[in-house]
């Protein structure tokens, strides 16, 4: 009876011990706070980071949906207390940004998947991350790799107000590789309105794609709407027998006869990107301002195999890439 | 009873997935060729030995070696980093080097104040370490890429001071660029691959699986 009491309390003390070692552990690792969203590359991307980090810091995850107030943020960051956060997409994001702004005691926070973040975090001093938009330096090397094609002068219709700085760093990108970009901005052209701009791509936009060897169907859904898909994008890729390249595998579905190629995000790698933030700023004492936005630099890539054929293009055989039937 | 019952079940796949590891050989080094591709050739070679895989990562193969995983084809210098393995013979004889690349042509003096950017083939720490040892300097501060096939667009798109390349994966890279590269340090020759074997593993084995990698070619994998 003795003994069994004896080994029950041992067993009980061995317990308590082992939970006090386990906290203490984990109290001694930095906290990260990682607001997530529901939805699966938002999934695969944590679940890669949360493996990646999990051994070296504490990580404390906070879902956001469209529901979230800045409120429900404060909430968390108070009774976490993180070391530095990890931000999806770009409602989210801006809480990180505005609580910075509000507070003295800063917190650095690392964003991804997010649109125009190299825009919206420009000088920002607590707010980095990495860009979800695959680089046109990418696109246009990875296509001249893979088909042997000559790509030495592009063209890309794009919004000034938004994209400026995006397309001076492209230029700057490609002129490494010795490939011109084309860069037209729509909006200097034709004013702002969809009406015009459609005007006007119907009418200069073929002749100005004309000389180019490939055309940058950028992101930018203002440029993507069906109407100009219709009018302009569409005659452009089949009767005026331009090759489209673009950052999304949705637009080189062969259905839609758009793109000819596509890259877009490899998400596990880019997980691994964040967690290296994470690590320059917690292990190495590196700070947001130093880490910037950078480029998304991982990649899957996608080939169209209607527009493949149409442009008689083969990808070489020891490429990584997935053509779309 | 139904909980008891899913936590036996889950032991029991953990304890077959480390007897397999145990038994397994794993191969990791820096290619442009990929796993599936590099893994239907290792598996013709040594395929009646044991059963390979190539990881296209370096957190695979680490995830292999924490396992227990019995053999390794992987970069000789991987000797320093892992203890409990040991080698029992070199891929080939032929020595390799590793190459520091810029786009600047600016002759190198020190790697203190510069960011490196290398293929992760090692935790951060130790490839500070491995970089260190190559060329004499320590970088002020190491990135990674996954892959050597993201090393150029790395060097392209996050401007780093250097970029550290094996020389056969160079040769690849600068095949598929117009950029004006330049090579400002190559380190000293070194042994490229070895065959590895947990210590006190089957040694017999690990031999057997050491002489037919030796007696076949694998020049096409990026193999000298």
């Amino acid at each position: 009876m003795i003994g069994n009491i004896k080994r029950k309390t041992s067993f009980i003390l061995t317990l308590v011990c082992g939970l006090f070692v386990t906290y203490s552990l984990q109290a001694d690792n930095a906290k990260i706070l990682f607001l997530t969203k529901e939805g699966t590359d938002f999934d695969v991307v944590y679940e890669n980071i949360e493996k990646q980090l999990k051994d070296k810091f504490e990580i404390v995850p906070f879902k956001t949906s469209k529901e979230t107030k800045y409120e429900d943020f404060l909430e968390n960051v108070k009774k976490v207390d993180p070391k530095i956060m990890i931000i999806m997409d770009n409602e989210p994001i801006n809480f990180a940004v505005k609580y910075n702004e509000e507070n003295s005691k800063k917190i650095q926070t690392i964003s991804l998947m997010g649109l125009n973040l190299k825009k919206m975090l420009k000088n920002n001093q607590n707010v980095c991350g990495v860009a979800y938009e695959v680089p046109f330096f990418t696109i246009a090397t990875k296509f001249r790799n893979i088909t042997k094609s000559n790509v030495n002068n592009s063209v890309v219709f794009y919004r000034g107000s938004l994209f400026e700085d995006l397309i001076n760093e492209t230029k700057s990108q490609l002129a490494v590789e010795k490939i011109k970009l084309d860069a037209i901005d729509v909006e200097k052209e034709a004013g702002t309105s969809v009406e015009s701009i459609t005007e006007y791509l119907i009418t200069k936009g073929f002749e100005k794609a004309q000389k180019s060897d490939v055309v940058w169907m950028m992101l930018d859904s203002f440029l993507l709407k069906p109407d100009i898909i219709q009018k302009f994008w569409s005659p452009l890729a089949n009767e005026k027998n331009k090759i489209l390249l673009t950052g999304t595998r949705a637009l080189v579905n062969p259905k839609l006869k758009l793109a000819t190629f596509g890259l877009s995000p490899n998400l596990e790698d880019m997980a691994a990107q964040i967690s290296q933030q994470v690590e320059v700023i917690l292990g190495d004492g590196d700070t947001c301002k130093q880490v910037g936005v950078e480029n998304l630099i991982s990649v899957h890539q996608y080939g169209n195999s209607v527009m493949f054929e149409k442009h008689s293009l083969k990808a070489s055989t020891d490429e990584k890439i997935e053509i779309l039937e | 009873m139904i909980v008891k019952f899913k936590v036996l079940l889950i032991l029991l796949l953990i304890n077959l997935n480390n007897l397999k590891a145990a038994d397994q050989l794993g191969i990791y080094y820096t290619s442009m060729r990929s796993a599936q591709e590099r893994n239907s050739v290792f598996k013709q070679v040594v395929g009646d030995v044991s059963e390979p895989v190539v990881f296209a990562k370096f957190n695979d193969m680490e995830s292999f070696i924490k396992s227990g995983g019995a053999y390794l084809v992987a970069p000789s210098f991987y000797v320093n980093y892992f203890p409990d393995y040991e080698i029992i013979g070199n891929v080939s004889e032929t020595k390799v080097k590793y190459l520091l690349v810029s786009l600047d042509k600016k002759p190198f003096k020190s790697l203190s104040t510069k960011i490196v950017g290398s293929v992760a083939v090692l935790d951060r720490k130790e490839l500070k370490d491995f970089i260190t040892s190559l060329f004499g300097s320590e970088p002020k501060r190491i990135k990674t890429v996954s892959k050597p096939d993201d090393l150029f667009n790395y060097l392209v798109l996050e401007k780093p001071d250097y970029i550290v390349v094996l020389e056969d994966n160079y040769s690849e890279l600068v095949k598929a660029s117009k950029a004006a590269v330049h090579v400002v340090k190559e380190s000293s020759p070194v042994d490229y691959l070895s065959v590895f074997i947990k210590k006190g593993g089957n040694l017999d084995k690990g031999k057997s699986l050491l002489t037919k990698i030796k007696n076949s070619n694998f020049k096409d994998l990026g193999i000298k």
